[in-house]
This record gives C-alpha cells, structure tokens and sequence, in this order.
C-alpha cells in the first residue's frame, strides 16, 4: 500500500500528494487515506484550498505537463468553482504577464479603427479585384483550368416501373422487416438513426485511425462500434477527449459480447482528432481499459 | 430508503437540526457545513465525479434527515459520518445509468468581460502593499517567474515560500471577491 509522503516541514501530506488528490491519480489506499484526513483537518483543508489556486495557475500558465493536462480537464475542471478559479487565474496571467502569452485582445471593430490598417485592406481588396479583372480578360485560359465550362448534363430516359416481384439479378432480394426486432439493433449495419458509423479497435493509432466525414446537419448521431479485446458483460465508462478536452462522457455503456457500441452526437464534433478512453469503473475506482482514435473531417 | 423518501426535498426543521447538531453557535455551525460541503465535492471531483455538486448537497440531505434519529447515539468525528453516507451516495451514482453529459461550453466573450471588470473592482479593493505582492507574483514570463519571486521575497523580507503562502492568501481574497461581483 502506497503511504502518503508528508510534507518536510509538517506532518500534511507532500505538495505532490495533494496535487495528486486534485488530479484523480492516488492510488485507492492513499486516496482514502486522503478523504479521511481531509474530512478532519482544517489545516489540511486550508492547504489543499491553497493548491488548488496554484494548480489553477499553473495551468493557466501552461506550466503543467501534457499528461496532467488531461487529467486536469478530467478530474479537476468538474466544478463551477474551479471552471472560476481557472478563468480568474487566465485573466490575472493576461493582465499581469503580457509578454509571457501575447495574446490579441484586440476585436475587429477595433482594429478596423485603426485608419492604417483600414488603408492597407482597402489596397489589397483594390489589388486583388484588379488582378482578377486582369486575369479574366487577359488569361482566359488560365480561368478555365479552374473553372472549366459545365458539361450540360443530359437526363436519362425515366425507365419504365420495373417488375418488383420478378428481379433479373441473381442475388436474392434484399427484404427489410418493417416493424424492429429486439434483435435488429445488435445484428444489423447502419440504419438511418446515424449519420455514420465508425469501426475502432484498440490496436489501431492515431496515424492509422479511420476517418469520417461529418455529417451536415447536427441533429444525427455518429455510432463508434469498439472493439474489445474479449467478451465482456460489464459496464464500463466512454470518454470522448478532442486534442485535450473532454467533450462527451458515457458513465455507463453496456457491450454486446466483445464490441460496445457508443452513440456520439455530431454536435459535440468538430473537424479534428478523437481519442476514446474506454475504463472499467469498480468501487468508485477507475480503470482504464482501452484507447481508440478516429477522425472527423 | 424508499424512492418516496429520497424524492422528499430537505425541509427547514432537517436542516436547522442539522447545523445544532453540527455545533450549539448558528455561525460555527454555518461555518462547519459550508467546510464539509467543499470536502465532499473535492473528495467526489478527486474520484472524478461529473456531478460532485448535486451529490455533496445529496449526501447532506440524507445526513439531515437521519440526525434525529443519530444525534444522541453518534459517537466520534462527525464529518466521517458525512464521508460514510457519501461513500453510499456514490456507489448508488456509479449503479444507475446516468445520461451522456457534454462537458461545459467556454465561456463567452461577454462573461469574460465581465470577469475583468469583477477582477478590476476587486484589486481596486486590496490595500496597496497586497496588489503590490499579487501583480509582482503573477508578472513577468515563466523562465523568469523563480528569480523574480526569490527577489520579492528578499524586498519583503520573506522567504520564498512565505511568500508564496501571501500571494495565495490575497488571491483567495481576490476569488471570494470575485465570486461575489459575478453574482450581483
């Protein structure tokens, strides 16, 4: 059993420790351990309210590493209070260290107040209205290599209705039931729930990673079918993370035998990278069981 | 408890028990609920609970409602007896089957806005000498952020980690404040 290592100057817990407890990532023994004292001590709950700020900080400051980063959006960015502490933190960093992250505050509107950069716009919008005009006339050629004249597209005669009941294929006819079986949801491919659906095993990475076309729309849903390693009958916890946000959770997801299928609203993609983090969660413990990528163009 | 009983919302006579059985004096006992509701949504957070709020409220409720029947009987530190309750309260969540959640959009650009005006007005409020320490403390790039504070903290006398424990003093302050303005 991992022991909490105290703080050299007092008996609290090491700064380590309680960063540790804030990010989610003591082991069980030492997380209870945790609770425990913290529900006792005001010294201890004085010190982890500071650490909090600090946390808050680094992060604001980009002084955290990639692996904390997720599991401070994971584990600590879970309550409006902290969603505050961090948005005061970024705004003091902004304030108070301009040259540390130069940002542009600076809106449209105010910029085109600016009368040299509303000269400058004004030149180049003239010069490339200029220099389209030019092409068109001098250049036809050039203006057809990219837009080349429409091919008139002639219609196809409407065919005469076709005998249902008499294919001339050899294959036998396709026979949709009408009303769903129980079944039907396990067994059968893609109906016209989802906009698309998307097969993932763990095995495969990000540069490998089957991409998708988001779908228009945004009402659909994308089904990712995971493959699991085995046959599985427990529940298990679905994580949706873009680059380094978590932007859809699943508490709990039942497979079907060795495949757990997850119904992912198009409105929470975006065009970019996915990871899925698929974890097994046993007596408020987590564990992680598996990590899939795709991609959304 | 019955789905009936659990559906029973927390009524004044439950909490004011609450709070006399938590400590005679109405102001420690405020005191005392308000440190025990900010442990269980850290400990719930720290378990990496999606809703640590509504359980931490969810788990003083019950206690409040078993006071009457505990409070001659319970014998020991009474926040443990939070972090039993607790403990059921969670593994009831990890059960049920919650809804999918989309995380928290980011805030606009107006509730930013608003924000700074909140922070202006507050580090208006700190007395001179403490809006010295916070704007030295956040200033300056990260490399250079270790040499800047151990300079501080030689101006002032202090060492680093003192002065670390001020800074984070005076923006605990600054968040209180804050939390305040955004709300009116």
């Amino acid at each position: 059993m991992k022991r909490m290592s105290a703080n050299q100057h007092s008996n609290l817990p090491a700064d380590e420790v309680i960063r540790s407890f804030l990010l989610g990532r003591l082991d069980a023994a030492a997380q209870e351990e945790f609770e425990a004292r913290l529900m006792m001590d005001d010294r201890l709950h004085e010190v982890v309210r500071q650490a909090e700020l600090k946390l808050a900080d680094d992060a604001a400051s980009g002084r955290i590493e990639r692996s904390e980063r997720q599991l401070f959006a994971r584990n600590f960015l879970l309550t409006d209070e902290r969603r505050q502490i961090v948005a005061v933190s970024e705004a003091l960093h902004e304030k108070f260290a301009p040259s540390d992250t130069p940002r542009v505050r600076m809106s449209w509107r105010e910029m085109f107040r600016q009368p040299a950069l509303r000269v400058a716009f004004g030149l180049l919008v003239a010069l490339l209205l200029v220099g389209s005009f030019l092409i068109v006339t001098k250049q036809p050629r050039i203006v057809r290599t990219f837009f080349p004249r429409p091919i008139p597209i002639r219609r196809a005669p409407i065919s005469q209705p076709q005998e249902v009941h008499h294919p001339t294929n050899q294959t036998a006819p396709l026979h949709r039931e009408s009303d769903s079986s129980p079944l039907e949801h396990e067994s059968t491919p893609p109906n016209s729930a989802f906009e698309a659906v998307v097969t993932v095993s763990p095995s495969v990475d990000l540069n490998q990673a089957p991409t998708i076309a988001l779908p228009s729309g945004g009402n659909g849903a994308i089904r990712c079918q995971l493959t699991l390693s085995q046959t599985e009958t427990n529940e298990f916890q679905v994580e949706l993370w873009s680059l380094n946000q978590n932007v859809f959770v699943i508490d709990s997801a039942k497979p079907n035998g060795s495949q757990l299928e997850v119904d992912v609203p198009v409105r929470v993609l975006k065009a970019g990278d996915y990871e899925i983090r698929v974890s097994r969660v046993h007596d408020g413990s987590r564990q992680p069981v598996a990590t899939y990528y795709f991609g959304v163009r | 408890m019955s789905p009936a009983k659990q559906l029973r919302t927390l009524d004044q006579a439950d909490f004011d028990r609450l709070l006399r059985w938590l400590d005679p004096d109405y102001h420690t006992a405020g005191s005392l609920y308000e440190k025990i509701r900010w442990r269980l949504i850290a400990i719930l957070a720290s378990r990496g609970c999606h809703v640590p709020e509504e359980l931490a409220d969810e788990t003083i409720d019950r206690v409040a409602r078993r006071v009457i029947d505990i409070r001659d009987t319970y014998v020991g530190d009474k926040s443990i007896y939070f972090l039993g309750v607790m403990n059921n309260v969670h593994h009831e969540y990890l059960k049920r089957r919650p809804q999918p959640h989309a995380v928290e959009p980011a805030p606009d650009a107006e509730a930013k806005e608003r924000l700074y005006a909140c922070l202006d007005r507050c580090l208006d409020k700190l007395s001179p000498h403490a809006r010295q320490i916070i704007e030295r403390y956040y200033a300056e790039n990260r490399s250079a952020k270790i040499t800047l504070r151990k300079r501080i903290a030689a101006e002032l006398g202090v060492s680093a980690s003192n002065l670390r424990l001020r800074a984070l003093r005076i923006r605990e302050k600054l968040q209180v404040c804050i939390s305040q303005c955004l709300e009116t």
